[in-house]
């Protein structure tokens, strides 16, 4: 009689059922508790700086606002200067222009002062940042004579606001 | 009859197709809760963008799915905006400088050439004014009378200590002494400090 053998094809029991719970614990590991631990962070990291995001974006707008309104509220004003300028040049009077201040430098008859001394008080687009003047004369009226004094200008300085539409553009 | 057991050596073993099913059920669970984490974090990106409406928005422009270049760019954007909101503080703080500064000078200018121009009993003639942004504005002037009979002597000089007060401003009369009939020499200071 031939011996007949049976192969016993397979995994032992004990190493196939703790091979399968390492897998198993290997792949918990890998694809649930890790993600898990990484995706709670990057949750958490993305809650703050949506909530930091949505802050600052409230403080801008405010900011803008703000800026907007004072823009507005100068923009009537903006020509004031230029205005000015041309009228002085008109009357002779020269102005040099550095940096957005307009500069000058010499003499003005006192009825071309008081004109400007009355826009200077007046004008709300222009702002002084620099004056001073000497009367050309000591004593300059000898009463009951029409002597024209001349005022002396050592420096003149004037500027105008500058709201810079560009930041409201951003 | 005697029961012998043929297969008492024999390990135990389990067939390869048994092994495969064994472990197609063990990876099942783990694939279940992967989906579930997906869910989990769909579900929590909503709420964030629920909850931060602003962010939300810039959030839907960007790429959400990698979650920590989503936060990066919000951050890189927060400190954008952080900027833009430094450089509107600077220039809105200059403009309320300017505007009180220019609303400093005008009022004094406004006040001191009404009061002038209401005294006409007074006739004034100014010697010097300066104006020196961050110290002082300063205004010398001659008051001689205009009309005698109306003229009080510290009229004009009272009038703008009352117009003027307000703005803080110091008048002085520097001389009694002058060669006009009846004139004076004041001296009107406006403190421009801070500004």
């Amino acid at each position: 009689m031939a011996k007949k053998s049976v192969k016993n094809v397979g995994v032992p029991r004990t190493i196939g059922i703790i091979f399968a719970i390492f897998l198993f614990a290997v792949l918990l590991i890998v694809f649930n508790i890790l993600p898990l631990i990484e995706q709670t962070q990057q949750l958490r990291d993305l809650r703050e700086s949506a909530q930091q995001y949505d802050r600052i974006f409230t403080v801008l707008q405010s900011e803008t606002q703000k800026y907007q309104r004072y823009h507005q509220t100068l923009l009537p004003f903006q020509k004031d200067l230029d205005t000015l300028i041309e009228q002085l040049k008109n009357l002779g009077y020269g102005f040099t222009e550095s940096g957005g201040k307009f500069s000058f430098k010499g003499s003005m008859t006192a009825s071309h002062f008081a004109w400007l001394l009355e826009n200077l008080s007046m004008l709300r687009g222009v702002r002084v940042e620099q004056m001073e003047i000497r009367n050309s004369f000591q004593f300059p009226i000898i009463v009951g004579q029409a002597i024209q004094p001349v005022m002396e200008f050592r420096s003149l300085v004037i500027a105008r606001h500058q709201a810079n539409a560009s930041l409201l553009r951003r | 009859m005697v029961g012998v057991n043929l297969y008492k050596r024999k390990k135990g073993k389990l067939k390869i197709t048994t092994f495969l099913l064994l472990c197609i059920i063990l990876v099942l669970p783990v694939a279940a809760f992967r989906i579930t984490l997906y869910s989990i974090r769909e579900m929590e990106v909503n709420s964030i963008r629920a909850e931060s409406p602003n962010a939300s928005r810039y959030m839907s422009a960007t790429q959400i799915s990698d979650l920590r270049s989503a936060s990066q760019q919000l951050d890189q954007q927060s400190s954008i905006m952080n900027q833009q909101i430094r450089t509107l503080q600077t220039a809105s703080r200059d403009l309320e400088r300017d505007a009180l500064y220019q609303a400093r000078i005008q009022g004094a200018l406004e006040g001191f050439l009404d009061v002038v121009r209401s005294h006409t009993e007074s006739r004034v003639y100014i010697n010097a004014l300066s104006i020196a942004r961050g110290k002082e504005l300063r205004i010398d002037f001659f008051e001689t009378a205009s009309d005698i009979e109306q003229y009080k002597p510290d009229s004009l000089e009272n009038a703008l200590k009352q117009r003027l007060q307000r703005f803080d401003v110091r008048i002085a009369r520097t001389s009694s002494e002058s060669l006009f009939y009846q004139g004076k020499y004041i001296q009107l200071n406006l403190p421009l400090t801070g500004m």
